[in-house]
């Protein structure tokens, strides 16, 4: 592990004196599609180039790169990507560390973590003795850039089988003529070497006899160089990025491994010489045949996939779609502009600037419905199993409960609530697509489509009802505060009542088909785990807040100040509960979180206090 | 009275109370493990917050509850037969038979599990959690299994066998704790143990009940003798004793509840995510036989076998040092499970019925 950047380094001094021009590759269409096996799911090349620069720097492309684009460069050219600037870390005080100024934009080349990777090793050895719960934030950091550096290293080797490589000499002419190579060339790349392996042994049979005195310059260094082989190809094994089925157990490996484990099969065979002709031709910057033998792979491919995988591989145009166009960076956008237009309309109170906002409102429902749809028929799933999916999915319903209350009451309410809802949770879904790849396979506990489709889109749009009630509460508070007329508060009020109402029946509803799915699948029906105790909590405190109407305790103000409480209820249930690490549902867990819920909390309890302070003092 | 009982107020306070409960019994299972803080905070009448503050749990909260669920639908009978309010008729009546499905749930259902290599079979499941002793005399191929609970062992108790060959006394009991055997120390005739036991120490209850081992030392008097009987949980081979000229066996051991049909694990199959080691369903083929009749099922993820009160889950496997696999199936016998299931819909219904007419009734006055 640890003399592989040292490997890479000294790789790299060899390369960057050789022939790689200048990359002319212009059209990579037919590279993005190659079919990759990672994290348990068949994706193509694209999303995984997306998610692995995600998984470096925080974004899906590198400068004017498209992620595929770069990482074509690394893979064919990897000396051009050691001062690209890929490596973010979050803390000046790691860069410190590590001896490296620390830079505005957090980020930094491999050149400076090489540099810096003996000290980035003891750091990290240190900080995986630490039992994984008791981490802090700058030791998961460590981790993370640690594991991001070696996987940088492993994917540079993924395709150096092509490379030509000095201890693949061979010079002799009549060699090379009776193993027909080229003749103007005498270093040659693995594959090279191994596609003349017959060839080879047939020339070195006689040599047995002989011994190692007897044999010419020639022989004892075509000798040298088949001997390389073998220890060659035991260097670069189990490299991590895996693109060819093995014909002989179906397990998917990666170039370097199908070359030395299933380079006789002649579909194999066929897809490594493609690589091959790939990355010659990239070094050659010949646009021209690389797409041809990248087409070409994706042909063959298809001749060793499974029907399963062939289902899978025909949704790739539809996920190459959806990742080119992000549906919900276009909705955030519209969203936006319609809370944009509701400001406007406060210095000019035009017809126009509401039909604007409306429009837009509409305008951004559509990707946003679009892009759900389109990720439901690529996972064939329903798209509510991890926390960036559930973000989604309750800010589509949010702004579609935020569309209904406009039809009903055409004063803005609707557009506003439906404005910010969709804004804030299509802003924190991004920021948990920094994970990497969002496509995500489903753990067995979760791998039934009939329960995730009724009780966690039910439940999820619970939630999203209660916090559309709360957001109602937040906007009663200001008009309130404000001094808005009796008829809008009563308004306001009027539809807080019926969306919490809305609310309580689907949040009951979600949580008892919760009970049914876990009565079928764990064999009782409640177990006070905590995220059920979570959507518990969410029915009782609603039911709460209309028996409390109903014996007079609570007015208007107390029913926008619970329905306020009522929304710090979900964040609770929502990942709040999975902050604790205990129970069943341990799918959703994550870290870090946690400062921005007690902050959220805290920011919504002071709001409550000022409100409640000057409206009764009116 | 009854309208004391059925004021709006109490509801109120009931959920609060309730609210409070679920987060602090949620809050607490980091620290207790789920067990305690369910027993602590939703299985309890009561209990002392901060040591010494008397606090309702939540099955006396849910008592009053019912009581005032009841008295205010008898007290407005008339409210709620008016059409408009029919929804709210039937959320609470649901709610009453909610009560019920909760009732029964939790007083008659019971969870026990089954463990097998392929190939084994057996027609006794074992409990998580709960202990029992059981001795057994040798009597040919027929075999009597006298078993009590341990649940009311401390010193002093005599263990109601009714037997009278022997009689059989708790000295200690712990509820988890360690064994050692001291090669070092001469063994005494009186003292009995088929592990060659001869010292067990108390060790603290952890939060994860099952994971508790109980443990004792019994005064047995047979053969007009006073032996101390040793008895560990983990223990696999029973104590023997012969009295007269009987030849008895005794064990403490997980208690065991009899199936009412033999199951046999055919296979076990554990499937993964390509490329990495996220589980992507477990399943186990087995046969069930009642008397006469066999059948095979598939028990996987999401698809029990029922067969009358009793369902069986898959609940986890787990491979042994000789590679071989073990399915652990979870056995859950409920009277009761389908009630919960009316009981929400009928909420449901009632819930869904009322708002609508709500948003009608408010569209009308518009």
């Amino acid at each position: 592990m640890k003399n592989k950047i040292i490997f890479l380094l000294s790789f790299f001094v060899i390369f960057s004196h050789s022939a790689f021009s200048a990359p002319g590759i212009k059209d990579f269409s037919n590279f993005k599609k190659i079919p990759v096996l990672d994290s348990g799911r068949l994706k193509p090349l694209d999303t995984y180039a997306r998610s692995l620069l995600t998984q470096f720097s925080g974004k899906d492309h590198y400068e004017k790169q498209e992620a595929s684009q770069w990482l074509a460069s690394l893979f064919f050219n990897p000396d051009s990507t050691l001062n690209d600037k890929i490596f973010l870390i979050n803390s000046p005080d790691i860069a410190v560390a590590l001896g490296i100024p620390p830079q505005q934009d957090r980020r930094y080349t491999p050149n400076q973590l090489q540099q810096a990777y003996k000290m980035l090793a003891q750091l990290q050895e240190a900080a995986s003795k630490i039992d994984e719960k008791e981490r802090s934030l700058t030791e998961n950091e460590i981790m993370r850039i640690f594991d991001n550096i070696n996987l940088y290293a492993d994917l540079s080797r993924s395709f150096t089988f092509a490379y030509p490589q000095s201890d693949l000499t061979i010079s002799s002419a009549s060699m090379k003529t009776k193993l027909g190579l080229p003749l103007d060339q005498t270093q040659f790349s693995f594959i090279d070497i191994a596609l003349k392996a017959n060839e080879i042994s047939e020339m070195t049979k006689d040599l047995v006899n002989k011994s190692s005195a007897q044999y010419t310059s020639d022989e004892s260094e075509l000798l040298s160089t088949t001997s390389n082989l073998f220890r060659i190809s035991q260097e670069y094994k189990d490299l991590p990025f895996t693109v060819i089925p093995s014909s002989l157990n179906g397990k998917w490996l990666s170039p370097w491994d199908a070359l030395s484990t299933d380079f006789s099969n002649d579909q194999t065979r066929s897809l490594l010489i493609l690589f091959d002709t790939m990355a010659i031709a990239y070094s050659q910057g010949n646009d021209v045949v690389f797409n041809i033998a990248a087409h070409q792979y994706l042909e063959n491919i298809r001749g060793v996939l499974s029907k399963d995988d062939l289902k899978k591989v025909d949704k790739f145009p539809l996920e190459l779609f959806y990742q080119q166009n992000s549906p919900f960076t276009m909705s955030i956008m519209f969203y936006i502009f319609a809370f944009i237009f509701f400001v406007v309309s406060f210095a000019s109170a035009k017809k126009l600037w509401y039909m604007l906002g409306l429009l837009s409102i509409f305008a951004g429902f559509i990707p946003h419905l679009i892009g759900l749809i389109m990720r439901i028929i690529i996972m064939a799933r329903p798209p509510v199993s991890s926390l960036y999916e559930t973000f989604i999915f309750v800010g589509l319903i949010a702004v579609f409960l935020g569309l209904m209350i406009e039809l009903f009451n055409r004063q803005w309410l609707g557009i506003v609530t439906a404005a910010i809802s969709g804004t804030a949770l299509l802003f924190i879904a991004n920021k948990y697509s920094t994970e990497g790849d969002t496509l995500k396979v489903l753990v067995a506990v979760l791998n039934s489509n009939f329960w995730l489709a009724t009780h966690v889109t039910t439940i999820t749009m619970g939630y999203a009802a209660t916090c559309v009630g709360g957001l109602l509460g937040h906007i009663w508070l200001v008009q309130a505060m404000f001094g808005k007329d009796a008829r809008s508060l009563d308004k306001t009020y009027k539809t807080t009542l019926g969306i919490l109402g809305v609310a309580l029946t689907l949040t009951f509803l979600g949580t008892n088909l919760g009970g049914i799915w876990a009565d079928q699948s764990w064999g009782r029906f409640w177990g006070w785990d905590p995220k059920e105790n979570g959507a518990l909590m969410i029915v009782l405190w609603t039911a709460l807040l209309f028996h409390a109407k109903v014996a007079k305790m609570i007015g208007d103000l107390g029913l926008a100040v619970g329905a306020v409480i009522g929304m710090m209820v979900v964040m609770w249930a929502w990942f709040g509960v999975n902050l604790l690490s205990v129970g069943l549902h341990s799918y959703g867990f994550t870290s870090g979180v946690a400062t921005s819920l007690i902050i959220y909390a805290i920011i919504e309890i002071l709001f409550l206090l000022v409100t409640t302070i000057i409206i009764t003092k009116k | 009275m009854i309208k004391l009982l059925s004021s709006a107020k109490i509801t109120v306070a009931c959920l609060f109370l309730l609210f409070v409960l679920t987060f602090w019994g949620t809050i607490a299972q980091v620290q207790q493990g789920l067990y305690i803080a369910q027993e602590r905070y939703f299985n309890s009448f009561f209990f002392l917050a901060a040591g010494f503050i008397p606090f309702p749990g939540a099955q006396l909260v849910l008592w009053v509850f019912f009581v005032n669920l009841i008295s205010s639908i008898i007290l407005t009978w008339k409210k709620y037969t008016q059409w408009e309010n029919s929804g709210l008729l039937i959320i609470h009546l649901g709610l009453i038979l909610y009560f019920f499905a909760a009732f029964m749930i939790f007083h008659v259902s019971r969870e026990s599990n089954v463990t097998l290599a392929e190939g084994e079979g057996t027609n006794v499941s074992t409990s998580y959690q709960d202990w029992e002793l059981a001795y057994w005399k040798d009597n040919g191929n027929e075999r009597q299994v006298t078993a009590l609970d341990t649940r009311n062992f401390k010193p002093g108790y005599q263990v109601p066998f009714n037997n009278t060959d022997f009689t059989l006394t708790v000295r200690h009991f712990y509820l988890n704790s360690e064994a050692f055997s001291d090669s070092t120390t001469k063994i005494d005739p009186l003292t009995l143990n088929a592990s060659g036991i001869t010292l067990m120490n108390e060790k603290p209850v952890v939060k994860e009940k099952e994971q508790n081992i109980e443990g004792g030392y019994f005064d047995l008097k047979a053969n007009h003798k006073n032996y101390t009987l040793i008895l560990y949980g983990a223990e696999s081979q029973p104590t023997p004793l012969t009295i007269g000229d009987k030849n008895y066996y005794f064990i403490l051991r997980h208690t065991r509840y009899p199936l009412p049909f033999t199951i046999k694990l055919n296979h076990f199959k554990a499937e993964f995510h390509p490329g990495t080691d996220m589980a992507k369903s477990f399943e186990s083929t087995v046969t069930i036989s009642t008397g006469s009749l066999e059948r095979q099922a598939r028990i996987y993820m999401n698809n029990p076998l029922r067969y009358k009160d009793f369902t069986v889950y898959q609940a986890s496997y787990e491979t042994d040092s000789n590679g071989r696999q073990h399915s652990t199936l979870a056995v859950v016998r409920n009277y009761a499970r389908i009630l919960p299931y009316i009981s929400c819909f009928v909420v449901f219904f009632g819930l869904a019925l009322h708002f609508l007419i709500r948003a009608f009734m408010s569209r009308a006055e518009v």
